[in-house]
């Protein structure tokens, strides 16, 4: 497909049907005319596409739907094809192809109409001498539909060219006609960009992970609710979609801020008034055991290509009783969470929290660290959870228990977090050494803590199939294979974590992060 | 990309209208599907309204790389292109026979355009040749059509008895009824015991139409022109079986 321009805008002063008699001057085209079909604008919540410069729009046409995903602004065409029923996920796609360059842009967010066009398109197909279609030009006059209103927005004419594999040069006749003699000019705005403009759609800047450009000075009461606003604003955004279970990335974003939030609600007992946030604390942590469940559910949903690869076929059908089972688990989990997200508890929660952190309170009524440096604050806990990992890591050996490698995988998130978090406040080249350190050693342990607990979750399982009447021998095999596998895949990882355990301890590591509170003027609390 | 060629010995069999159809319905499924024509007489290309040539023949092919890519044109449905017969396939043989390793040089043709289908039909030429060995080296299954007559049936056994000979462990054998029409005793009687003897005989059998035969007029596929057929479904039940046996392996059960 060529790289070039493909969407023109119809002058004011000529009209579609002028333009499409002119084009039949010198042409043989076969015309057709589609009123009042609605098409379709899909995006994530979050604008995946489109911030990846490109667009998916949809019609239904025939009994089936046809899907152009195309480059935003030229039209170039990224993907084409019909497709039986509307995908809401990147895995519904159902040519491995696309679902994997679909998975790359959405990750796991489902699809949602963003914007809907009612469309007047005439379809002019140029056919060469066996009645063989060669290009499709589509004039096409839109209607955006305002939402919650019967209203309809006239957008301007777009001109569409889609040239046919193989037939360049009566894409480039066609180009000609139309740019030189026609005096048609390449759309100014994508007709997406267009419609967005006429209802004032600005795809805001989302990001589960947001980036902290702190003041290093600043009171740490001030720094750390700003960090704990930006949670409270993803946790908001996401609720909704977590208790509709509408894809599984709105409960992980929504899991990614309430933990970070409670870590540091739990980590900054000196900065925050504990009296206070009691309550919002405990309800917190009350919320979050509804949530927790269901990610590892949806983990061990996500799992199965992989555990499907380590089976052999006669094992693999195998699989289906297990999947039906954690299913109906998260189904039931599900309704529970959302019983929970949706009472009157969360909610008073919510309201709390945002009241306590949009209330300025005065320094004196707070503990003594509030009112100091947050360079300072974080720079102690880093140091503290850096310790801590050295203590419980240096305590390690081969015949550990899991609860012990796990205890440490808990800590080190932790310290991942403040990372995270606050990197920005210290010289990067100070702090770029244990963030790597950090990520290599939490690499290793999110390993082990995952296949710990699918290795826990299969064993269950398998003492669940066993207790069954109605459970076939080769379910059990099937199961003790994964046991096996797991157990496997959790001793590689074992074998794996002194290396990068060890990258945590060196001696110039410790001197570094010594220095990252020695900068600070903070002392006392020593380090490693 | 995986590869699926309509393959008999025998000619006339419905290789040429099962290669169309199924490469239309996949196409409709969502499928990104390239249909290459190999056979010279061109048929598939005539159902496309393709001109049935390539630039350089064969001989071009074997020389450049490219030419291939190039040789690809968009058919009139949405996903789904062809490259077009031409005349000097019947020189396949002659072309390729002093090339080093000849049965693999089908596949090394299709490298540089792989990444862009999902699927490729072959539309095989009739015969027991280096052409079908390069088909039966880059296939991942052989769709055969056969009609439920004894002397259809005897090829079956012939390809059977070659395999034995050569085996080819990758590649599944998928033989179905074809131009099948119950009103005949011997048809009924073929479909009524063959599928016991053979392992992977589909389910499915085509039925002898005159809606198929339209397809040389219509110049589409059956789906096009007589959507909801008798021939339509038939086509539609034997893609889901090929669909379900070849080309699920998102489904882990």
């Amino acid at each position: 497909m060529p790289a070039d321009q493909l969407i023109y805008q119809l002058p004011a002063t000529l009209a579609p049907k002028e333009f499409k008699s002119w084009l039949e001057d010198d042409h043989v085209f076969e015309f057709e005319h589609s009123k009042d079909f609605t098409r379709i604008y899909l995006d994530t919540f979050d604008w995946r596409l489109f911030r990846s410069g490109s667009v998916l729009e949809i019609i239904l046409e025939k009994g089936h739907y046809l899907l152009t995903w195309r480059k935003l602004g030229t039209g170039v065409i990224l993907d084409q094809r019909t497709m039986k029923s509307l995908p809401r996920f990147a895995s519904e796609f159902i040519a491995p192809g696309l679902q994997h360059r679909m998975r790359d842009v959405i990750g796991r967010r489902s699809l949602m109409p963003q914007i809907s066009l009612k469309s007047d398109t005439r379809k002019l197909y140029l056919l060469d001498g066996e009645e063989k279609q060669q290009l499709r030009l589509e004039i096409r006059m839109d209607r955006v539909v305002v939402p919650n209103s019967t209203g309809y927005l006239m957008l301007p004419t777009f001109v569409y060219l889609f040239p046919y594999r193989g037939y360049r040069g009566a894409y480039q006749k066609i180009l000609q006609r139309i740019t030189a003699s026609g005096g048609l000019l390449p759309a100014q705005k994508d007709p997406l960009t267009e419609a967005m403009d006429y209802l004032q759609i600005e795809p805001e800047d989302y990001n589960n992970r947001p980036e902290f450009e702190l003041n290093p000075d600043r009171e740490a009461i001030d720094g750390l609710k700003e960090v704990l606003e930006a949670f409270r604003v993803i946790m908001e955004k996401n609720i909704q979609g977590a208790c509709q279970a509408e894809d599984p990335e709105y409960l992980h974003d929504f899991l990614i801020a309430a933990r970070r939030t409670q870590c540091l609600l739990n980590r900054y007992p000196d900065v925050f008034p504990e009296e206070a946030l009691k309550l919002i604390k405990q309800d917190f942590e009350w919320a979050e055991q509804f949530a927790s469940p269901i990610r590892d559910l949806d983990i061990y949903l996500s799992l199965f290509d992989e555990f499907a690869s380590r089976l052999d076929q006669a094992h693999r059908a195998s699989l289906r009783p297990l999947y039906e089972y954690l299913r109906d688990q998260k189904a039931a989990k599900q309704w529970q969470m959302r019983t929970a997200l949706e009472s009157t508890r969360y909610k008073r929660l919510m309201e709390n929290w945002k009241r306590f952190l949009d209330h300025k309170q005065a320094l004196q009524d707070l503990p003594e660290a509030a009112g100091r440096p947050i360079r300072e604050v974080a720079g102690i806990r880093i140091a503290d959870l850096y310790r801590e990992i050295l203590s419980l890591g240096r305590e390690l050996d081969e015949e550990s228990s899991a609860e012990a490698l796990v205890a440490l995988h808990q800590t080190s998130k932790k310290l991942g977090y403040h990372l995270e978090l606050f990197h920005s406040l210290f010289p990067k080249k100070k702090i770029a050494w244990l963030v790597e350190a950090q990520l290599s050693l939490q690499e290793n342990l999110n390993s082990f803590h995952d296949l710990n607990l699918q290795h826990d979750a299969l064993l269950k399982y398998r003492q669940k199939m066993q207790q069954e009447q109605r459970t076939m021998p080769v379910w059990l095999e099937t199961m003790d294979l994964l046991v096996e596998d797991r157990e496997s895949e959790c001793r590689k990882a074992r074998l794996e974590f002194p290396e990068r355990f060890k990258k945590l301890t060196r001696k110039k590591m410790r001197k570094q992060v010594r220095s990252l509170l020695e900068d600070r003027g903070t002392r006392g609390r020593g380090t490693a | 990309m995986r590869i699926l060629a309509t393959y008999n010995i025998k000619g006339g069999v419905g290789k040429t209208t099962t290669a169309v159809n199924l490469a239309y319905l996949a196409a409709q499924e969502g499928y990104r599907t390239l249909l290459w024509d190999l056979d010279p007489q061109g048929a598939a290309t005539f159902c496309f309204r393709v001109k049935p040539k390539i630039k350089g023949g064969i001989t071009g092919l074997k020389k450049r790389s490219s030419s291939l890519e190039k040789a690809v044109k968009a058919t009139d449905f949405e996903g789904l292109d062809v490259i077009p017969s031409d005349f000097s396939f019947r020189n396949f043989d002659q072309v390729f026979s002093d090339a080093k390793k000849p049965a693999r040089q089908l596949l090394k043709l299709l490298f540089p355009i792989a990444r862009e289908y999902d699927l490729l039909i072959i539309d095989s030429a009739p015969s027991i040749s280096l052409a079908s060995e390069n088909i039966f080296y880059a296939a991942d299954a052989l769709l055969i059509p056969l009609i439920p007559t004894t002397f259809s049936v005897r090829t079956y056994y012939q390809l059977l008895h070659y395999f034995r000979k050569k085996p080819a462990s990758h590649l599944k054998l998928l033989p179905f009824f074809s131009m099948y029409d119950s009103s005949r005793l011997l048809h009924r009687q073929i479909v009524g015991s063959l599928p016991r003897e053979f392992r992977g005989m589909l389910n499915t059998s085509i039925p002898y139409a005159r809606r198929i035969e339209l397809m040389g007029v219509e110049r589409a596929p059956v789906g096009h022109f007589a959507p909801k057929s008798k021939s339509d479904k038939a086509y539609k039940r034997l893609w889901e079986e090929i669909r379900e046996k070849v080309l699920d392996e998102r489904h882990f059960f």
